[in-house]
């Protein structure tokens, strides 16, 4: 059977005894039920997987979806994802980069072999607010979905997949926001000609393919044959109802909405709650129109809870593409960590330095590799880069502030980041805490190993 | 981006937007009470020249969708 969503569920309940958790209870997700509940989960340590049953609609009445929430909040569940049996931060980096490289040419297949053509509905009788759509967080403009959107390039046959927030309008309207690579790419040469931009709005498929909607691949690599590197197998896709073989759409996923983004179109969107934790403000971002949507029988529709550990998570293909970029430009590169360490846009690179000037060309190609790095720490290898203590106390014993640290000024920033003054011009922070290779310099204080192995605790002190 | 923070003339809460939004001839959306409204303030000094992000030399009116039901009551109006 070709992966999919319910056959990452299957493995996810084979790998990991109790997820998901299911929630047979009918819940509302536009009424911040869904959330409520997945913060409680998160406030009392449980990350779990959460399957609703029966989500209600956007438009309150009880509905044929169910609703998947926390299916990237684990280490554990990126493994599953990636059939990796390991969870090490850098074993899921290496499986990660592996698969991803070993693209896989698509398969095209017929609608009658494709999942999500067992149910279609048209242009006419589609209403965008029969969805479970979930609020995330207080003031969010309107109900979100987190979809991976996938778009063909524009005269071209490859395909981008990324994940794009879209805000709920009406029956037929998103507002689709979209960050200034790829696909904002496509559509900036696409509105120039004063034409739509067929998409596809994916809700739902195995994690592998999710997945690689986040990775950083160039512009001129086709997206599909990396998620089928990461899913093992060529990914299976069908011609879309609205748009035949111009828009070629995942045949194994649950949910697909096919439309169009509009030219010379803008709309309200936001506020969100962003990965920043944060919420940004209500702009304009740009209006997408639905045209057909296509799904599998009692459909399971994946929404990413927004602003919490689920969010940071689903960038883990950033942090190991980050990673790859940076142990590219030196071979001493140990670790990386950027989603956990506590800043939306902190780098901590942990290395075993052998020339002077090597940290400060690891945090060149780490700043280089993704605008979401704006403060790079280096330090070395015996330093735990997940651990904020560490971090400070090679801050503090490492480095001399008039040496060790480096402002850089007019780099492209995050658009999402609050404190850019410009609309996308910023600055950056390299702080180099290795030890000097030049002189002498005291060890980390630590006992005999050998006195340390001799006593036992409890031959000293009873407890 | 620089942000301001605006009253809902409805349900009175206050929300945030970026602030090139006060300087166009646009409405807001409360995202607590759905309603869309002209702001009252307008900051002259802000009026934007288009955005590059945005991918448009000038903004204006036309170019905004509302969604259905509100199109509706400001006919109504």
């Amino acid at each position: 059977m070709p992966k999919n969503l319910r056959t990452w569920l299957r493995d996810l309940e084979e790998r990991i005894p109790g997820e998901p958790l299911r929630v047979s209870k009918m819940v509302k997700p536009a009424s911040f039920e869904v959330s409520s509940i997945l913060q409680q989960l998160e406030e009392r340590g449980n990350l779990s997987a959460v399957l609703f049953d029966k989500p209600t609609s956007v438009n309150a009445k009880p509905s044929d979806y169910r609703l998947l929430s926390h299916a990237f909040t684990t280490r554990e569940k990126l493994a599953v994802s990636l059939d990796l049996q390991d969870s090490n931060r850098v074993s899921l980096f290496e499986k990660y980069l592996e698969t991803s490289r070993q693209r896989k040419k698509t398969e095209i297949v017929a609608p009658t072999e494709a999942p999500v053509k067992e149910v279609i509905i048209g242009e006419k009788s589609l209403d965008i607010g029969d969805l479970p759509i979930m609020r995330h967080n207080s003031m969010d403009g309107g109900p979100y979905l987190t979809p991976v959107v996938v778009a063909r390039e524009p005269n071209g046959e490859r395909y981008n997949t990324s994940w794009n927030r879209m805000m709920y309008i009406d029956s037929h309207h998103l507002a689709i926001y979209m960050s200034p690579r790829h696909l904002w790419t496509y559509f900036q040469e696409v509105e120039a000609r004063q034409e739509s931009m067929p998409i596809g709005v994916v809700l739902g498929h195995h994690m592998a393919f999710m997945l690689s909607a986040s990775g950083l691949v160039p512009l001129d690599e086709d997206e599909y044959e990396v998620a089928g590197g990461l899913l093992g197998e060529p990914l299976r896709v069908v011609p879309s109802e609205a748009y035949g073989e111009r828009l070629l759409v995942p045949a194994d996923a649950e949910i697909v909405i096919e439309g169009e983004i509009l030219p010379q179109r803008r709309t309200l969107e936001g506020p969100f709650g962003e990965f920043t934790k944060l919420i940004g403000p209500q702009r304009l971002s740009w209006l997408f129109r639905a045209r057909a949507i296509t799904h599998r029988h009692r459909p399971i529709m994946h929404s990413v809870f927004g602003a919490h550990m689920d969010h940071l998570y689903a960038h883990f293909p950033i942090e190991a593409s980050i990673f790859q970029r940076v142990k590219q430009a030196i071979t001493g590169v140990k670790d990386i960590c950027w989603l956990r360490s506590g800043g939306s846009f902190h780098l901590v690179i942990s290395m075993k330095k052998r020339t002077e000037g090597e940290p400060m060309r690891a945090a060149m190609a780490a700043l280089s590799a993704s605008n979401f790095i704006k403060h790079v720490f280096v330090v070395d290898d015996d330093i735990d880069p997940e651990n904020a203590k560490d971090l400070m106390w090679a801050i503090s014993n490492c480095c001399q502030a008039d040496s060790d640290i480096t402002v850089l000024h007019n780099i492209q920033g995050q658009l999402l980041d609050p404190s850019l003054r410009q609309e996308t011009k910023g600055s950056g922070l390299i702080i180099d805490a290795t030890r000097p290779l030049d002189r002498p310099y005291s060890p980390r204080a630590a006992l005999p190993p050998e006195a340390l192995e001799k006593i036992r605790l409890e031959d000293y002190i009873s407890s | 981006m620089k942000i301001h923070y605006v009253n809902c003339p409805q349900c009175n809460k206050s929300f945030h937007c970026d602030a090139n939004l006060l300087g166009l001839d646009i409405p807001l959306h409360c995202p607590y009470c759905d309603l869309y409204f002209d702001p009252e303030e307008k900051k002259e000094e802000q009026l934007p020249k288009g955005t590059a992000f945005m991918g448009l030399s000038r903004i204006d009116r036309k170019i905004l969708y509302l969604p259905v039901q509100e199109k509706k009551r400001r006919t109504n109006v």
